[in-house]
């Protein structure tokens, strides 16, 4: 966004006045009375009085300047900043076109070459949530845009509200890593990942994370240094955890999977009819049997009859350690796990009761009611199941394995899921200690554009007319000027040359015409009773002219016997102070002279 | 029958400086009383770390024939870890154990000795 090309350093100068003391009368005064509470309000309100300074206000959010940017003098920028913010810098880059572009980042995108300068950023002031920086004197038929570099604390409400997302980040992350130690690739690709959340959180561009976790430099890595006793303590239950669930097979570990498919093929066993049969028998015996009837009543051997009528999706449902209508185990859920682990808990009793009944019938006499109707086939059977390689052993077998692994299981979740918490805990702490850094960028602002016009006014004198006269004049720069920038402190005599000497156009306040009182009249005024004058002046200092040129009158024929007068000119020397117009008459005339408003 | 690993894996003194004599605990528990059991303790193929097997020799993988209570059962296991040949310097060793109970089941723990 261009900056009104017709305004310029003048302008301020004149809302200055305006706010100043006046004697304009009750308006300007109780403008000036109204003016004050918002004056107190406003933490960029501009002091009262010369400060030496353009004073500019800056929108960081819209990126904005409430002036057209002074140039030739140092400029004060004032803007308002969030609180937390430890630090304000800013940096610039010029162009003579109009197509420089920054983006949020503070990268140049246009024209091809331009920097960002001074290449140390300019520090500003901070007070509160106001900041001040000053400026270098801009050059003027300029384009600017401005870089804003805000540093600030991370807030603890932030950090904390980091540490979920840091958690998140940390357990996928490590989730990846498939060895039981952090690779420095690992442990770059987490940090850097840290580093976006950490961005993403704060809205920042940039964070100065050196010496932190979230350093992804070379030869920093915290993740393997300082904190490397508590990543190990995610990674070791992580590794175990893998090892029960996904199996490793150069140890001959089976997958979880396997395991419960194993457990699936066993509890099939306890479909032989041979079971389903003493359940029978036994239920028939236990008619006039109250302790037979104590004994199949009880909890254990309630559940395993219910597994050998069990179907083959009532037994698919206890292989994975799920109970009727029991959704499918997560394995990252300890919860879930301890779930698992009570299931194959109950399997394990469920058959270890089954296998003790059976190991009472085939122990009991013929006589007993155990015994009672069953044939020394069936018994042999029956022993068949309980030998300690039958399928009712090795159903006890695995459901005993599996519930412990699922203990296991639990246990390493519970301990990874506790060491992912605490190294979130670290690096929220460490997040609460970087400052992240804001870019604010502002659009293309233009110094004026326009040449300057100044009034002149002061004393000439052409020796040939031998009369010292005044003269009021208008003085034409060939490049813009600031008449608040000090000459003096733009350079040299030669290096000013371009804002000292403007061109000048005039007339005398005085006439120049002779005659009169007895005397011969020789010349008369060119218009009226004033003559015309075109020169050239230099200023001295900021106000003081020197100047040269010709003024133009008109002269009477040398021939006594002709009477008519022809345009004449004669060298002139003139002393003057030069005046800014606009500035005389506060935006009136000043119009036709400043070309702008 | 079957086992169930109650504790996990230690090593101790950990961390160690090499060769050192490395105790290694963990509690047990078995659905059988007096289950013998066959624990194997495996390194990495690569590394620099190695055991020393009962004649002094460096191997990368050793084994212990232990028996296990129906209660809980702490179980301690010496062997002395070496430098060898291999990649080095290691700072951090991981340790392999392969549990097989007497009905052929695999189940697997592991710990990590750091090396001073």
């Amino acid at each position: 966004m261009a900056g009104s090309p017709g305004s310029d350093g003048r302008c301020m100068r004149l809302s200055a006045r305006r706010r100043g003391p006046s004697v304009l009368g009750a308006f300007l005064l109780a403008q000036a009375l109204v003016s004050v509470p918002a004056a107190a309000q406003d933490p960029c309100a501009p002091p009262s009085g010369d400060t030496g300074f353009a004073e500019v206000r800056v929108n960081l959010s819209a990126g904005t300047f409430d002036h057209v940017l002074p140039f030739d003098v140092p400029a004060r920028v004032c803007g308002t900043v969030p609180a937390g913010t430890t630090s304000i810098t800013v940096q610039y880059a010029v162009s003579k076109t109009a197509n420089l572009s920054l983006d949020s980042s503070c990268r140049l995108l246009a024209p091809p070459g331009a920097a960002l300068q001074p290449p140390a950023p300019i520090p500003g002031r901070l007070d509160g949530t106001t900041f001040r920086v000053i400026l270098p004197p801009l050059e003027a038929d300029r384009y600017y845009a401005f870089c804003f570099q805000r540093r600030a604390k991370v807030p603890d409400d932030v950090a904390a509200k980091f540490r979920a997302k840091a958690r998140d980040v940390l357990d996928r992350g490590f989730a990846q890593v498939s060895s039981g130690t952090l690779t420095e690739e690992d442990s770059r690709k987490l940090r850097g990942e840290l580093y976006r959340r950490l961005l993403d959180v704060t809205g920042a561009a940039v964070a100065i994370v050196d010496g932190t976790v979230f350093d992804a430099s070379p030869g920093q890595d915290e993740l393997r240094g300082k904190f490397r006793d508590l990543v190990q303590k995610i990674l070791t239950p992580q590794i175990r955890r893998n090892r029960i669930v996904e199996g490793n097979p150069g140890q001959a570990i089976p997958p979880l999977s396997e395991r419960q498919h194993d457990f699936d093929e066993a509890l099939k066993a306890l479909r032989a009819p041979e079971l389903a049969d003493l359940f029978t028998r036994l239920d028939k015996n236990a008619v006039d049997d109250s302790t037979l009837q104590a004994m199949l009543a009880s909890q254990n051997l309630t559940a395993a009859r219910a597994l050998v009528r069990a179907d083959d999706d009532q037994l698919l449902l206890a292989a994975q350690g799920r109970g009727p209508g029991e959704a499918a185990t997560s394995l990252t859920d300890p919860d879930q796990a301890a779930v698992m682990a009570n299931h194959y808990d109950d399997d394990a009793a469920a058959l270890g009761a089954l296998v003790n009944l059976i190991r009472k019938v085939a122990d009991a006499p013929p006589s007993s009611t155990l015994r009672t109707g069953l044939r020394e086939d069936e018994v042999a059977s029956l022993r068949r199941q309980i030998d300690p390689k039958g399928p009712l052993v090795r159903a006890g077998n695995l459901a005993f394995t599996l519930n412990g692994l699922a203990q296991d299981l639990q246990t390493n979740l519970i301990d990874r899921a506790a060491a992912l918490d605490a190294l979130a805990d670290k690096v929220q702490i460490e997040a609460a200690g970087v400052e992240v850094v804001d870019g604010s960028t502002t659009g293309n602002f233009a110094t004026s554009q326009n040449n300057y016009i100044s009034a002149d006014a002061g004393l000439l004198y052409p020796p040939q007319l031998k009369t010292a006269v005044t003269y009021i004049g208008v003085n034409f720069y060939f490049r813009p000027v600031n008449k608040d920038a000090n000459l003096a402190q733009l350079g040299s005599f030669f290096g000013t040359f371009s804002r000292r000497f403007a061109a000048t156009i005039g007339l005398t306040v005085q006439s120049v015409a002779d005659g009169g009182s007895g005397t011969l009249q020789t010349r008369q005024d060119l218009f009226g009773s004033q003559a015309l004058i075109l020169g050239g002046g230099l200023r001295v200092t900021n106000s003081f002219r020197a100047g040269a040129g010709a003024i133009i009158f008109k002269q009477k024929d040398r021939n006594p016997l002709v009477s008519q007068y022809s345009v004449a000119a004669s060298y002139y020397f003139s002393l003057s102070f030069d005046l800014n117009v606009a500035k005389a008459f506060q935006g009136g005339l000043g119009k036709l002279f400043g070309g702008g408003s | 029958m079957a086992i169930q690993i109650r504790s996990h894996l230690t090593a101790s003194p950990n961390p160690a400086a090499l060769p050192h004599l490395i105790v290694f605990r963990q509690t047990l528990r078995s659905n059988m009383d007096g289950e013998a059991v066959v624990a194997v303790f495996q390194l990495a193929p690569d590394h620099e770390i190695w055991f020393k097997d009962t004649g002094g020799k460096p191997t990368k993988t050793i084994q212990r024939n232990l028996q296990v209570s129906q209660i809980d059962q702490v179980v301690l296991t010496r062997i002395t870890l070496t430098k060898g040949p291999g990649t080095g310097p290691v700072t951090l060793v991981e340790i392999d154990q392969t549990i097989t109970d007497s009905s052929g089941t695999n189940i697997p723990d592991s710990c990590e000795l750091q090396i001073d």
